[in-house]
C-alpha cells in the first residue's frame, strides 16, 4: 500500500513514524489528533527556517485542522515570528459535473491579520486544489503576502502542478510547498488520496462531518475570539 | 526518452511531427472552448446586470444550427438576435475572409427570413485587439450595418478572467452583493457549471435559477427581492443583552452576517427569520452561544449539498 508513496527530503524518521500512525487510527481520534499536532509542529519548524526574519505570519486553516495540524504549525512559528490565525469553515461539495467547490460559510480572522506578509496555508491532506485555492483567494487581496507556504503532511503527486496552474504566475511564483509525503494514488470516486491520511479527516478526528455543516468550534478560535 | 522521441525512432520524424500537430490541435480546441465559455458567461452576467427585467426574454445558446453558430443571444421581446463566431487566435485563423462575409450574409438572411427576427447582428469575436482593428477595415460596406468584429480577452482560467476582465467582476459583484475574490470565483464556478452542462437554448433567468439551485450557499438573488434588513428579534436581542453589545449584524446577499472580534458566522436570512422559542432565546446570552445558534440555523441549507 505504501509503495506508491514518496517521501520528501524534509521527512525525518520521526515524521515518517507519525505519518504511519495516521494510517492506523482504529477508532482512536485521540492518538490521531496527537499525531497531527506533532506533524504540524514539525512542518512549522521547517517553514520557520524559510520565513524571512522579522516577518509576520498568517496561518490559514480549515476549521477541522485548526486544533491539531494548524495548532502545531502555529506553536512552532510563534517561537520566532509574530503569528496570527485565519480559520475557514468551507462547505466542500461536488457540482453535478466534475468540478467541486468549497465556499467559505463562516470564518475567523484574527484582528491585525492584514499586517501579515507571509501566508501559511495548512491542510491535513491536499488532494485536489479546491479548498486550498478558495482559502488563498479569500486572502490574497487583503494580505500583501511576499511568500505563500502550502503546508501538508501528505499531498497527491499532481496537486502542486494543478494548484500552480490555477493561479497567475505572479501568485504561483510565491508558492513554496512543504510536505512530508507525496502519494500517487487517488480514489476515482471520492478523490481521496491513497494511503493519504488514512481516510476522511472528519471521522478520523471524531467529528460528525464537515464543520460547516455542524456546530464545530475549534478551541483555538474559542480562545482567540471568545475568551 | 520522450514519447515524441519514441515515435520518431519507431515510425519516423514525419509521424512524430503529425503527432505533435494532433496534440496542438487538441490544445487549441480546448483553448477555443474556454474562450467561448468565458465570453458567454460574461455576456450572461452583463445582460443580467444591465437588463434584469428582460432575463426571461433573453436566450443564450451555443452551437445552434447556423452559419454563425458559436454563441447566439436572442432577445424575444425585441425580436433581436446576435450571433458570434469565436476565433481565439492572433493569426490568420482570426482574419476576416471572403468565407466570413459569405457565412455572415447567409446567417443574416436566415435570421430575418426564417427566424423572423427584426434585428440580426453577426459578430466575429477575436482575442487579439490588433486583429479586431485590422478586421474592422475588411468588413464590406454592404455588411457594415449588421456585421462587426469584437475583441474579448482569452484567459486560461476563471481566476485570470476575473482579474483581467473587470466588467465581469463588476457585474458579478452587483449580482451577488459580494466583493471578495473567493466569493466571486465561487459564483463564476456555479455559472460555468450550468453553462457547460448543455448547449440547449436557455433564458438567462433559467441559467441563474439553475446556478442558484447548485449553490450551497446560494449567492444569486433576484435584485428586486433583495432585503438588507436583519431579523428584528436578532437586532433586538443584541440591543437588549449587554453581553452581546460588541456584536455586529448585517445582511449581505440575503445572508445574515453576525460578527464578533474577528469571527463571522453567516446564515440564510430565511433560516434566521423565525424567532426562537422563549426558552431557547433565554440561552443566547454570550457571543459564542449566539454564534453557535447561527451555525445551527445555517446547517439545513448547507446539508442539501
Amino acid at each position: 500500500m505504501v509503495e506508491s508513496r514518496e517521501f520528501s527530503s524534509y521527512a525525518t524518521a520521526s515524521d515518517k513514524e507519525h505519518l504511519r500512525a495516521l494510517l492506523n487510527p482504529i477508532q482512536n481520534p485521540g492518538r490521531y489528533k496527537e499525531a497531527m499536532k506533532v506533524l504540524g509542529s514539525s512542518l512549522g519548524e521547517i517553514v520557520g527556517t524559510k520565513v524571512p526574519k522579522g516577518s509576520q505570519c498568517l496561518v490559514v486553516s480549515t476549521a477541522e485542522d485548526a486544533d491539531y495540524l494548524s495548532f502545531g504549525v502555529i506553536e512552532s512559528l510563534n517561537k520566532e515570528f509574530k503569528t496570527s490565525a485565519a480559520v475557514f469553515w468551507n462547505n466542500h461539495y461536488s457540482l453535478l459535473y466534475k468540478d467541486s467547490v468549497a465556499p467559505i460559510v463562516h470564518q475567523y480572522l484574527q484582528p491585525g491579520y492584514q499586517a501579515s506578509d507571509v501566508l501559511v496555508i495548512v491542510k491535513s491532506v491536499i488532494s485536489g486544489s479546491c479548498v486550498v485555492r478558495t482559502n488563498i483567494l479569500a486572502l490574497i487581496e487583503s494580505v500583501n503576502a511576499k511568500n505563500i507556504f502550502i503546508v501538508s503532511p501528505v499531498m497527491h503527486s499532481a496537486s502542486e502542478a494543478k494548484l500552480k496552474e490555477e493561479f497567475p504566475k505572479q501568485v504561483s511564483d510565491k508558492f513554496d510547498f512543504v510536505y512530508f509525503a507525496l502519494d500517487n494514488e487517488k480514489d476515482d470516486a471520492t478523490g481521496e488520496v491513497k494511503p493519504g491520511i488514512g481516510g476522511q479527516i472528519y471521522e478520523l478526528l471524531g467529528l460528525t462531518g464537515q464543520p460547516a455543516r455542524g456546530s464545530y468550534m475549534p478551541d483555538l478560535v474559542r480562545r482567540l475570539a471568545f475568551e | 526518452m520522450t514519447l515524441a522521441d519514441f515515435v520518431s525512432i519507431k515510425f519516423g520524424s514525419d509521424v512524430a511531427a503529425t503527432l505533435k500537430k494532433i496534440n496542438q490541435g487538441g490544445t487549441n480546441n480546448q483553448k477555443g472552448t474556454i474562450f467561448e465559455n468565458h465570453f458567454a458567461i460574461s455576456k450572461i452576467c452583463e445582460y443580467a446586470s444591465d437588463y434584469p427585467e428582460d432575463v426571461s426574454d433573453i436566450h443564450v445558446t451555443a452551437q445552434e444550427i447556423g452559419f454563425v453558430d458559436d454563441i447566439c443571444i436572442q432577445n424575444t421581446k425585441l425580436n433581436k438576435k446576435i450571433n458570434y463566431q469565436a476565433k481565439n487566435s492572433a493569426l490568420g485563423a482570426a482574419d476576416w475572409t471572403c468565407d466570413t462575409t459569405t457565412r455572415f450574409s447567409w446567417q443574416y438572411s436566415i435570421d430575418l427570413e426564417f427566424h423572423n427576427c427584426e434585428i440580426s447582428n453577426q459578430v466575429l469575436l477575436v482575442s487579439c485587439e490588433q486583429k479586431k482593428q485590422s478586421n474592422d477595415a475588411k468588413i464590406p460596406k454592404t455588411l457594415k450595418e449588421y456585421a462587426f468584429c469584437e475583441y474579448f480577452p482569452y484567459c486560461k482560467n476563471n481566476l485570470e478572467l476575473l482579474q483581467t476582465y473587470f466588467p465581469l467582476r463588476n457585474h458579478l459583484e452587483g449580482l451577488t452583493g459580494y466583493k471578495r475574490l473567493d466569493q466571486l470565483d465561487y459564483a463564476l464556478k456555479l455559472l460555468s457549471g450550468v453553462w457547460g452542462a448543455t448547449t440547449k437554448k436557455r433564458s438567462i433567468k433559467q441559467i441563474f435559477d439553475s446556478a442558484s439551485c447548485d449553490g450551497f450557499p446560494n449567492v444569486f438573488f433576484n435584485q428586486t427581492l433583495q432585503n438588507d434588513v436583519a431579523p428584528e428579534w436578532l437586532t433586538m436581542l443584541i440591543h437588549d443583552i449587554p453581553s452581546l453589545h460588541g456584536m455586529n449584524i448585517s445582511v449581505e446577499s440575503m445572508r445574515v452576517k453576525v460578527e464578533f472580534n474577528g469571527f463571522e458566522a453567516t446564515a440564510n436570512l430565511v433560516a434566521l427569520e423565525t424567532k426562537p422559542d422563549p426558552g431557547d432565546l433565554d440561552t443566547l446570552t454570550t457571543p459564542l452561544q449566539l454564534i453557535n445558534f447561527v451555525f445551527n440555523r445555517a446547517q439545513a441549507e448547507l446539508n442539501q449539498a
